[in-house]
């Protein structure tokens, strides 16, 4: 057998990290994924109700972490880091998709780059001291036409969206694209007793 | 997997109903601001619910007994 030969590896312990986190443990690392898109989605859904419902001043809106670590906030680095873990999360992730679920998961990954280039010039803005279009406050592209809170709901539900659809299609997968996943994210009905 | 459903979809209504909330806050702001505003606002309340309805209509593949994992098996 030549060096250049194709080997499947026999067991766990032969594979890549990449292989592991694709095969045998990517649904754990889905759902740890999961909780954290969904700990993200707490903070926004949290500063949207201090300032929709219980009327509180833009500034001081800060959703959860916020309210004991201004900071984090303030820095935007709390923001941008969920913002950065979902990137790499997504493109790390993406192996173990295939066929419609695949085209979703690449979908959410795309829009999440754009919403991670936003963070990253409001990080930027933090980190220099110096705000772009001259204003008082770090600034997005377009965050010029849309308000933040808003603007940034939006992002998280177009991301957000096309991930859940991948993972549906990747749980519930259309007839033939079952066989391909080399993972245990695939739901099967209870097995009838016998 | 239900609980999954269920979890995911918590979220979502919880964002339909923040973008009503947000309609009726942004009515409040200046016109440009309120326009934009209620432009995403709105997309978000209907994608969320577009995604509540697609989640909640999901079957299993009967007779599909491609993926041999019994821990699948609920």
């Amino acid at each position: 057998m030549s060096a250049s030969t194709c080997t499947l590896p026999s067991s766990v312990s032969q594979m890549s990290w990449m292989d592991k986190i694709n095969g045998p443990y990517h649904k754990q690392a889905l759902w740890l994924y999961t909780a954290i898109v969904l700990a993200h989605w707490c903070e926004h859904l949290a500063q949207a109700i201090q300032i929709y419902v219980l009327d509180w001043p833009i500034a001081e809106s800060r959703g959860v972490l916020g309210l004991w670590y201004p900071w984090m906030v303030k820095s935007e680095l709390l923001h941008y880091a969920y913002a950065l873990i979902m990137l790499i999360a997504f493109w790390i992730l993406r192996k173990g998709f295939g066929g419609q679920s695949y085209t979703w998961w690449m979908i959410a990954f795309w829009i999440q780059f754009w919403h991670h280039i936003e963070h990253a010039l409001l990080q930027g803005q933090a980190i220099f001291q110096h705000n772009l279009f001259g204003s008082p406050v770090p600034v997005s592209v377009l965050q010029l036409v849309i308000p933040r809170v808003e603007l940034h709901l939006f992002y998280n539900t177009v991301v957000f969206v096309p991930m859940v659809i991948a993972m549906f299609y990747h749980m519930f997968p259309l007839p033939g694209e079952a066989a391909h996943q080399g993972c245990s994210c695939a739901w099967q009905p209870r097995a009838p007793k016998a | 997997m239900n609980l999954v459903r269920a979890v995911i979809s918590f979220f979502l209504v919880a964002l339909f109903a923040v973008s009503i909330a947000g309609w009726f806050w942004a009515g409040g702001q200046p016109v440009a601001q309120a326009i934009g505003s209620r432009v995403v606002l709105v997309l978000c309340g209907l994608i969320s619910l577009g995604c509540v309805v697609l989640l909640w209509s999901a079957r299993p593949i009967q007779g599909d007994r491609t993926v041999n994992d019994t821990s699948q098996q609920v």
